[in-house]
């Protein structure tokens, strides 16, 4: 064989060898949901990008929901498997606007098998600045990813879906969630549980970083807030909607209050319940975020606060607990007088 | 269709490839035909509503060709030729320039033409100056032996159509109806694969690197500082040259494969001494193209000092016209136009500058230039150039001084915002800049390649890296908001 042949032949035999390892193992570990793979070796999956992971999921693998759960990383903890009477998929994906629940709830409703009834609307207090709210983005360019037809055959053949997909083998393998945040095949989220030290850390920063990006002068109300709430309640009237807070740590809600916002929190809430009749308010002093250990950054709750959420949403809105108030237009005022009152307690 | 996506890599070429040679086996008219369609296809891709345009265009320019070609009267030649180079120039003026051109009537003399925003058709700059070529040289009767398929596939051949080299028809005519290049040729595959990877490699690993930050810098034009304006547009100098030129080696190994050799267009542009050494080295098919053409039909330096300076100065506007349509591009032609100018009088006067000084000169010239040619308008250009300058403060990286420790208050620092940190970016920067100085250019490794075994596992390491990174499946950056 002359040298020209064997180089060729060399170089055919190497791309053929590492290309078909990194997509067969691409297929198994199937990184980004779209192949329906569950085995022991990937029931850890690392978050990469939830938008593209969840439409991913919903759009090559059978789904068949009656109600979805839109919100951002705070509502990614809530285990859509603790609601009861109704058969939710959990749609949070981090950093999500309040002006893309539309396209979300829109795509699902889509890809639903059967009638989506109910839609289940988790509202973070600093998502309703003009900072947060007034881009205009929605799932769109994650749809157009879809219809490609070698949209799939694409990821596989990725060395970044590689890398993932050996953290997800060791993940796997060691059985302990070693990102941030990982999930299981059943769309359930873990989080890493951390030491009291590395969370007093995260959360001092996390403080700083609300002070410095969106606290403060950072913050204006979106005036429009409450428009793009209507927008998304008269794009789907057909479904019933249950409206509840995320809770933010005390530490975090003090800096709140100190920065200013107190005022805006409590037009963010009128306009809340003007909107939607009631909401399930878990932010304000109570239990679950008088006790820091609830979460590892002071801002993102672990999962075992999600289920309270999920079990407080159960129990409707009449029932007495002492985490999460649904409050409405005869009770706000008293809820929000209360709210003052537990604070000037802290302070002193 | 581009070389740096999935479906051209791993689909259109193994198709297109294998389907050639089985043709040739059977008939070379019937391979070649194939190859037509499959350029074709390529061409249309994106939008197959560009097609009409090229086929019209091949048509008008063979028939043209073909007539002029013949022993027709000469006034007649003359012409039919001068209709068929402004039936180019018109056809690429109205797609390219008409809005560029509406636009600036309306602003001087207040008028309201209406703007067209024209969809460029793909490489039409590119296949407007091969037919000119072709239709000048055919007035000169040096095409007659061409047929309307060896012509089509000269201009739409895929490896060159979308964005070069620019090639002559005297570089391939012969190499589309020479028979020998019907057989499979182990040595030319061989080193086309790895000119292709080589070329791949620089187009996705490295210019798509730089171009994230040049990106992102160029997008915050208004708050950048020293430090990040000059990381900023060295991102977006080394980002066009392996970009360019990675794209260049790609067609040259795509060539390569057909056993078609296609010209060489970059030689370690950034090695050159002086601005003429810059454009012996940079788009070189353009600048042979520009000088046959446009510079010794007006004269060359044939007619005195004043009209070569003035031939020097109009062969690079046109080259920043033909660029594009916008201020930004005469402008940077401006500019290399004059350094040309002010490189002729000084080589003349006798004078020489050390060749490190030199070298540094040309390349800052080129780099502030590269300014123009990457801003979307003038004031971008002037933003950056001014924070270059210094006039938007000289911050220094937070993390910078904090690396060395060194004692200097929080008024002189700032928070890094290319997209990575300053560290790696600056790292990244230093070691392209030995890379595009002391490395050997794709051209030359090419030119000293011999199929070993070492080089062959170096060449497919090249390309599975390049091509696993096509899909890149990146991390929210927000992750937990």
């Amino acid at each position: 064989m002359n040298q020209s042949r064997q180089f060729i032949l060399i170089f055919f035999t190497i791309v053929c060898l590492v290309l078909t390892t990194i997509v067969s193992f691409n297929y198994v570990m199937d990184p980004l949901w779209t192949f329906n793979q569950k085995h022991k070796f990937n029931d850890y999956q690392s978050v990469i990008d939830e938008r593209q992971q969840k439409t991913g999921r919903m759009f090559f693998q059978p789904f068949s929901y009656d109600t979805i759960l839109l919100g951002s990383s705070r509502s990614t903890y809530i285990n859509q498997n603790k609601f009861t009477n109704m058969n939710v998929y959990n749609f949070s994906v981090n950093n999500l606007s309040i002006r893309e629940y539309d396209t979300f709830l829109a795509f699902a409703k889509r890809q639903s098998d059967q009638p989506i009834k109910r839609v289940i609307i988790g509202l973070d207090f600093f998502k309703s600045s003009v900072q947060e709210s007034e881009r205009p983005v929605s799932l769109v360019n994650y749809e157009k990813k879809l219809d490609d037809p070698l949209y799939r055959v694409k990821t596989v053949f990725s060395i970044d879906s590689f890398r993932y997909s050996i953290k997800n083998l060791r993940m796997s393998l060691a059985n302990k969630v070693l990102t941030e945040r990982a999930y299981n095949h059943d769309n359930v989220a873990f989080a890493r549980y951390i030491s009291d030290e590395e969370r007093n850390a995260n959360t001092a920063e996390k403080i700083e970083r609300f002070k410095e990006e969106f606290y403060g002068s950072n913050y204006v109300y979106n005036p429009r807030y409450k428009e793009y709430l209507t927008i998304f309640t008269d794009r789907h009237p057909d479904v019933d909607t249950i409206v509840y807070t995320t809770p933010i740590s005390m530490a975090l809600f003090q800096t709140l209050v100190e920065e200013g916002q107190l005022d805006d929190y409590e037009q963010w809430l009128h306009d809340v319940v003007d909107v939607f009749g009631g909401v399930y308010n878990f932010m304000y002093p109570n239990e679950i975020t008088n006790d820091l250990t609830n979460y590892f950054d002071g801002h993102h709750f672990y999962p075992e606060v999600g289920d309270k959420i999920a079990e407080r949403i159960n129990e409707g809105p009449n029932a007495q607990s002492s985490f999460g108030i649904y409050i409405t237009k005869e009770n706000i005022d008293s809820h929000l007088a209360e709210i003052h009152k537990k604070i000037e307690m802290m302070k002193r | 269709m581009i070389f740096n996506s999935f479906e051209f890599i791993f689909l259109f070429l193994p198709i297109v490839l294998i389907i050639y040679f089985l043709l040739n086996k059977w008939n070379f008219t019937l391979a070649k035909s194939w190859l037509l369609i499959s350029s074709f296809f390529f061409y249309g891709y994106w939008n197959p509503a560009y097609l009409p345009l090229i086929l019209l265009s091949l048509a008008v320019n063979f028939l043209t060709g073909h007539y002029i070609s013949k022993d027709h009267p000469n006034s007649h030649r003359k012409t039919i030729l001068t209709l068929g180079i402004l039936f180019n120039v018109v056809l690429l003026g109205y797609f390219k320039y008409y809005d560029f051109f509406a636009e600036n009537i309306n602003f001087l003399f207040d008028a309201n033409i209406e703007l067209k925003n024209l969809l460029l058709p793909l490489a039409i700059s590119f296949y407007t100056f091969q037919q000119i070529a072709y239709l000048v040289d055919s007035y000169q009767k040096e095409t007659s032996e061409y047929n309307f398929l060896d012509y089509s596939l000269f201009v739409t051949f895929f490896p060159q159509l979308i964005a070069g080299p620019i090639i002559h028809h005297s570089q391939v005519m012969d190499q589309f109806q020479s028979p020998d290049n019907r057989r499979f040729q182990s040595k030319n595959v061989a080193l086309g694969l790895f000119v292709f990877s080589i070329g791949l490699f620089k187009k996705v690993v490295i210019a798509d690197t730089f171009a994230a930050w040049a990106n992102k810098g160029y997008a915050m034009s208004e708050s950048l500082t020293f430090v990040d304006s000059w990381l900023t547009t060295l991102a977006y100098t080394f980002q066009l040259y392996f970009d360019f030129s990675g794209y260049s080696d790609m067609a040259i190994g795509l060539g390569l494969l057909f056993n078609i050799r296609l010209p060489r267009n970059f030689f370690s542009p950034y090695k050159a001494t002086s601005i003429q050494d810059f454009w012996r080295r940079w788009h070189m098919t353009l600048s042979n193209f520009l000088t046959k053409y446009i510079y010794i039909p007006l004269g060359g330096n044939r007619k005195g000092r004043t009209r070569t300076y003035l031939n020097i100065f109009i062969v690079f506007l046109v080259s920043g016209f033909w660029h594009g349509a916008g201020w930004t591009f005469i402008i940077w032609g401006v500019m290399h136009g004059v350094a040309s100018m002010v490189n002729r009088a000084w080589a003349s006067s006798g004078r020489a500058l050390s060749k490190p000084i030199a070298w540094l000169l040309t390349f800052l010239f080129v780099h502030l230039s590269w300014v123009f040619f990457r801003s979307p308008d003038l004031q971008t250009a002037v933003l950056v150039l001014r924070s270059m300058a210094g006039f938007n403060g000289v911050l220094l990286p937070k993390e910078f001084i904090e690396f060395l420790d060194l004692p200097i208050g929080s008024v002189l620092l700032f928070r890094f915002e290319l997209g990575a940190p300053f560290i790696e970016i600056a790292i990244w920067t230093i070691i392209t800049l030995f890379i595009v100085l002391f490395a050997k250019n794709s051209i030359q490794l090419r030119d000293d390649f011999t199929p070993k075994r070492w080089i062959a596992v170096t060449t497919a390491c090249l390309f599975i890296y390049s091509a696993t990174r096509l899909q890149q499946v990146s991390e929210f950056l927000y992750f937990n908001f």
